[in-house]
């Protein structure tokens, strides 16, 4: 039973990690920008380089956080971001399991929600 | 407008059809009227910037619809609502701010979790916010929180549901109008489809696309409502209502790469079936020689890439339709918009912290770990029923606080049904433990009713399931999502007579669910005769596109 309790911590803890995992930069913000401002450390004083998007070699995973700045690494080096400047790709733990298939289609009495019904597919 | 499928690799003739009401929809897309004045109801135009610290528009005055009538309705959807009271007061807190900011402190209406486990949320005309599962674990801080219930709650502030009278009361918009002459130009020489085809399809269609056009500019101006109100509240925009926005479009993503795979798979399948059936046909029952196995080669990979290609069409045409047709302007599209608005309020760009311990120790309370922790379990179990860890873990999720929810249980259930040899000796009917769920008032979901009532049909016969329909209709009967279940029920074991009955009380009763009501009381003769007659009509209407008649 204890064994069982810890396997199910663990995974729970994986499962709660996915929502934080994998986050990369994939676009500027907003996404015609045609420039991504890079900083030696992560303060807005500072005057930063400046590189045109194609450069930058994008997705780029973030390597950490700090106030509004995203690390990361390009061509070895590391650099910060304003995270406000730029699209990240987030994870969360949803998925477009059975009872998302299950689930009622039409019109209801509610609005359409936050995004399109990105389950309606679900194979 | 769904592509048509054809795995079995015919020629996809109906692929040709959405093609050719498409095109008509597509050419009518002039005559909808540009901007959303031209609309009887419009509403902001989507467009502007949002002014992230302006002050908000006052409120219009409206009639709500009851609240506890709303979540009833609710809970009869899908698998329903999760009842977490912790979470659910910590969540109704924030609404609280919400309203409070918004200067409606005293709006009804309250927070309550779907359990679905999809990114999903959704506001009702009565004030009620519901948020599903995944986003309580997957929001990485208040501040987040703050603008998924900002951005809902914007739709009740704004008004959205006025739209609904609209569509209820058949009012066709001026822009439906000029759609469906359009489309009856078009189609209306075609043999077999005459003029009041023409203006059904295009009051389906054009009603669609009026209603997107409303839609997708209230969703942008929900979503500067949200940051608004998150600035005024001091949450961040780079940590709220971009966090936010960043997630659903990563969510999307992730769910069109998926869909492509499949549509792929399918594409291949349809390939190496022609290919199969050439090669089967050169033989006539006698192994092919060399040359016959070449030539069915041949042909088989022609009908094969012809077929795959007209369903590509199709698919794109899916897609193409899918966005004009979509309720949400490109994700991207949204978070620029909020973007250059940020952009151009330096007010609005202090970058400070997110808030994270309120949330952390929301979700660490004892029951709500629980609750989470048993769900996520539930959902692992449904995804793989077949896998033996899903049987350890359906159990747990049965445990308390869970024992009674409809999920964990139809987890345990599927999972029982996969893993037959998992099942104690003592155990006779698995079905039984889904009626743990009907014994909890607060847990109740429809859903399992009709699970409950479909097994003992098959085991038991139709008294036993009708008793079960009907206790559960003793609860939801004022629920209308349960009555196009119940009204197939009764012409499935009482006749079709039957469920016409039920259907025009339904219709009487729920306007709103009246279509699906009556498409409920459709017998299975009268569905084929009507496909039959479909079919026939599409084939005309290709013949005469194709001009082969």
């Amino acid at each position: 039973m204890k064994n069982l309790r810890l396997a199910l911590l663990a995974w729970m803890a994986l499962s709660g990690a996915q929502a934080q995992a994998q986050q990369a930069i994939v676009a500027p913000s907003p996404a015609d920008s045609a420039t991504i401002e890079l900083y030696a450390a992560p303060d807005q004083s500072a005057q930063p380089r400046q590189i045109k998007v194609a450069d930058a070699g994008l997705p780029l995973p973030v390597q950490a956080r700090q106030g509004g700045f995203l690390q990361v690494d390009i061509g070895g080096q590391p650099y910060w971001i304003r995270s406000a400047k730029v699209q990240v790709r987030r994870g969360s733990t949803a998925s477009c399991g059975t009872l998302a298939k299950a689930a009622p289609r039409g019109q209801t009495a509610s609005t359409p929600g936050v995004s399109d019904d990105a389950c309606a597919k679900a194979p | 407008m769904p592509a048509p499928r054809h795995p079995e690799g015919r020629a996809p003739r109906s692929a040709l059809l959405a093609a050719a009401l498409g095109l008509g929809l597509l050419s009518g897309c002039a005559t909808v009227p540009g901007g959303m004045p031209a609309l009887p109801f419009a509403g902001p135009s989507a467009t502007a910037l949002p002014n992230p610290l302006g002050p908000l528009e006052p409120p219009r005055a409206r009639a709500w619809p009851d609240p506890l009538q709303d979540v009833l309705n609710q809970r009869a959807r899908g698998f329903g609502l999760v009842n977490a009271p912790e979470l659910q007061r910590y969540l109704n807190g924030l609404y609280a701010r919400l309203k409070a900011e918004a200067g409606v402190p005293g709006w009804p209406g309250g927070v309550h979790l779907l359990a679905s486990e999809s990114l999903d949320a959704y506001a009702t005309a009565a004030g009620n916010l519901y948020v599903s599962l995944p986003w309580l674990t997957s929001v990485e801080s208040e501040d987040e929180l703050i603008a998924l219930l900002g951005h809902e709650f914007g739709h009740v502030y704004l008004h959205y549901h006025q739209l609904e009278g609209a569509i209820e009361g058949a009012d066709m918009a001026a822009g439906t109008v000029g759609l469906g002459v359009a489309i009856a130009r078009k189609t209306g020489q075609v043999a077999g489809w005459n003029q009041l085809d023409s203006l059904m399809a295009a009051y389906s269609l054009g009603k669609g696309l009026a209603t997107t056009v409303y839609s997708r500019t209230q969703e942008s101006a929900a979503d500067g409502f949200a940051l608004n109100l998150s600035l005024k509240l001091r949450y961040s925009y780079e940590h709220g209502a971009k966090a936010f926005l960043e997630r659903i479009a990563s969510w999307e993503e992730g769910n069109r790469r998926r869909e492509k795979e499949r549509q792929d798979k399918l594409l291949a399948a349809m390939r190496a079936d022609a290919l199969a059936k050439a090669q089967k046909s050169a033989g006539a029952g006698k192994p092919p020689d060399a040359v016959q196995l070449r030539m069915a080669q041949a042909t088989g990979e022609l009908e094969g890439t012809i077929n795959a290609t007209l369903q590509g069409w199709g698919f794109g045409l899916e897609e193409v339709m899918g966005k004009l047709r979509s309720d949400h302007p490109e994700i991207t599209g949204r978070i620029d918009t909020l973007a250059r608005a940020v952009d151009a309020a330096p007010a609005a760009q202090t970058s400070t912290d997110p808030i994270v311990a309120p949330l952390a120790a929301a979700r660490k309370e004892k029951r709500t770990a629980a609750i989470l922790a048993n769900y996520a379990l539930a959902f692992r179990a449904l995804g793989a029923p077949g896998d033996p860890a899903s049987l350890t873990a359906a159990r747990r999720a049965t445990m308390e606080p869970t024992a009674t929810h409809a999920v964990p249980l139809f987890a345990l259930y599927t999972v029982l049904g996969q893993q037959p040899g998992a099942q104690s000796r003592r155990i006779v009917d698995p079905g039984q433990m889904l009626e743990a769920n009907f014994r909890s008032e607060p847990d109740r979901a429809w859903k399992l009713y009709t699970v409950r009532g479909a097994g003992l049909r098959a085991s038991h016969g139709t008294p036993a399931a009708k008793k079960v329909l009907e206790s559960g209709l003793a609860y939801f009967g004022k629920a209308e999502d349960a009555w196009p279940d119940a009204i197939r029920f009764y012409g499935e074991t009482q006749g079709w007579d039957e469920a016409k009955r039920r259907a025009a009380d339904c219709s009487k009763q729920f306007r709103r669910a009246a279509a699906r009501c009556t498409a409920a009381a459709v017998s299975p003769a009268e569905q084929a005769e009507a496909d039959r007659k479909s079919q026939a009509k599409a084939e005309n209407l290709i013949d005469r596109v194709t001009k082969k008649k």
